[in-house]
């Protein structure tokens, strides 16, 4: 019995089969996420939980847009936990990070194929 | 082969193959693991994520314990053939060798698009996605929320496909059967209503065809406080007057109609997004990065609508919609909205919201919430 995780992104199936959309979304998120992953380590690292939540809101939020249903969870959950028993953060963070390093390998295979 | 059958539209079951009985999951949370593993077959899920979803509320040892006894009474309660689709280990998912989940099957059958497979498609569907099942949770609730519109949109596009193929084959009595389906799921699916509208009118059904419309106009009015839009009543008009409908065109949109709509998100992945979705459609717009940038571009210029994120820093959507009140800047805002947002939509929609539109956004409900939006400006 095997584990496999997708590892195909349909894109374009996501966002109607329309190219031209699935790659301005793919392009802003390539451009972004890094920065807007920063934000969430900077927000940790200060012990600020208030912008923590905040700044793990608005990426969730721009993760809504795509098929990353894990990376949307992880998110979710670091906002909760940023919003209550602080103790958790350390492995809600970790898992943010995979989550969107997965995410963003994806993405860059993506833009590779329309290269 | 498959040993177990997982049925999440509709509500949860699960039946061991060949079986003439689903097996009774005792707890709702046992339910609601299992579908959540379910989506993604073969995905290995972290215990510590899973524990989190189905007992966030009552801190880290105390779920990881609850989801320790819930996997022990699980693997109890399972008979075997359904237990070997299952592993509990570091990371739980599910055999996707093993497990025929209807959701996935659905998906499938969308894809493929011919007449047949949406058939399929539309006896899969048997209702929204976990219907009956709430957990109190709220990680979980906002996963199955989003599942569940995701679905249902998939459901009333592949509804829409269907009819639409079915109509013009001139199988007329399924076409009928197929509407009527998706507006059980959506009432106020106004191309819904005008299939119906049509079919009855080609059937020499009149009287039906204009009490269809009746029902329309009732519904949009008592719901949204809107009338139908143009192309209903062109089409009522038309069978009115008994009118033969000219070949339908898509309309074209003149440069000098364009309309401007100003987004407002601090999230600049939505943004890029938002403006490709709504520049496709030839809107001009304008981006703020927050409620303060918007209120600057709101005195400069106008604009027909306003689209805005809630949570946003220097100034929320709600402060924003507050500062436009005081100077009687009134144009109209949609907001943009998570599931956890509840309190702010009672809040603005006091404060003269037109709109909400739940994320993730769909850019077809987008553009529709837009499009009634600037009618009900006019």
């Amino acid at each position: 019995m095997s584990a496999v995780r997708r590892s195909s992104l349909d894109l374009v199936g996501h966002f109607g089969g329309d190219d031209e959309i699935a790659m301005t979304a793919a392009t802003a998120f390539r451009e972004h996420a890094p920065a807007m992953l920063t934000a969430l380590h900077e927000a940790l690292e200060r012990g600020d939980l208030a912008a923590l939540a905040d700044a793990a809101h608005s990426l969730k939020g721009a993760i809504s847009h795509f098929p990353a249903t894990e990376a949307y969870v992880a998110l979710g959950e670091l906002e909760r936990v940023a919003a209550g028993d602080p103790s958790g953060l350390g492995p809600a963070m970790d898992r943010v990070d995979h989550e969107i390093a997965h995410f963003s390998q994806q993405i860059l295979s993506f833009l590779a194929t329309r290269l | 082969m498959r040993h177990v059958k997982l049925s999440l539209l509709g509500g949860f079951q699960l039946w061991i193959e060949g079986d003439s009985a689903p097996i009774s999951i005792r707890t709702r949370k046992a339910r609601a693991l299992l579908a959540y593993l379910a989506i993604n077959p073969g995905a290995p899920q972290p215990r510590e994520m899973v524990a989190d979803l189905l007992w966030g509320s009552r801190g880290q040892e105390q779920s990881r314990h609850s989801l320790r006894q819930m996997l022990v009474d699980l693997r109890k309660s399972l008979p075997s053939r359904a237990s070997a689709a299952f592993d509990d280990g570091d990371e739980l998912f599910l055999d996707a060798d093993l497990v025929d989940v209807d959701v996935l099957r659905f998906e499938k059958l969308v894809g493929v698009g011919t007449e047949s497979a949406l058939i399929d498609a539309s006896e899969l569907y048997r209702g929204e996605f976990l219907k009956g099942l709430t957990i109190r949770e709220e990680g979980f609730e906002e996963w199955a929320a989003i599942q569940r519109s995701r679905l249902t949109e998939t459901a009333i596009e592949a509804l829409s496909k269907l009819v639409a193929i079915q109509a013009e084959k001139g199988e007329r009595e399924l076409a009928i059967q197929v509407a009527l389906r998706l507006l059980a799921i959506d009432p106020l699916d106004e191309s819904a209503h005008r299939w119906l509208m049509r079919i009855y009118a080609d059937l020499g059904r009149r009287e039906a065809a204009l009490k269809q419309y009746e029902e329309c106009r009732s519904l949009l009015m008592r719901e949204l406080g809107i009338e139908p839009d143009d192309e209903t009543l062109s089409l009522h008009s038309r069978i009115r007057e008994g009118r033969r409908e000219p070949e339908r065109v898509p309309e074209k949109r003149s440069a000098s109609h364009r309309h401007s709509i100003l987004v407002v998100e601090d999230d600049p992945i939505s943004r890029s997004i938002l403006e490709k979705y709504l520049k496709g459609e030839r809107f001009d717009v304008t981006v703020a990065q927050d409620g303060a940038d918007a209120l600057e571009k709101l005195s400069e210029s106008r604009f027909d609508i306003v689209l805005s994120d809630i949570r946003m820093p220097r100034m929320s959507g709600l402060e924003l919609i507050q500062a436009m009140n005081d100077r009687e800047i009134h144009t109209p805002a949609i907001f943009l909205t998570a599931i956890t947002d509840q309190e702010f939509e009672v809040k603005s929609l006091r404060l003269g919201a037109s709109d909400f539109i739940r994320k993730p956004i769909r850019k077809d409900i987008l553009l529709l919430r837009v499009r009634n939006a600037m009618r009900n400006r006019n």
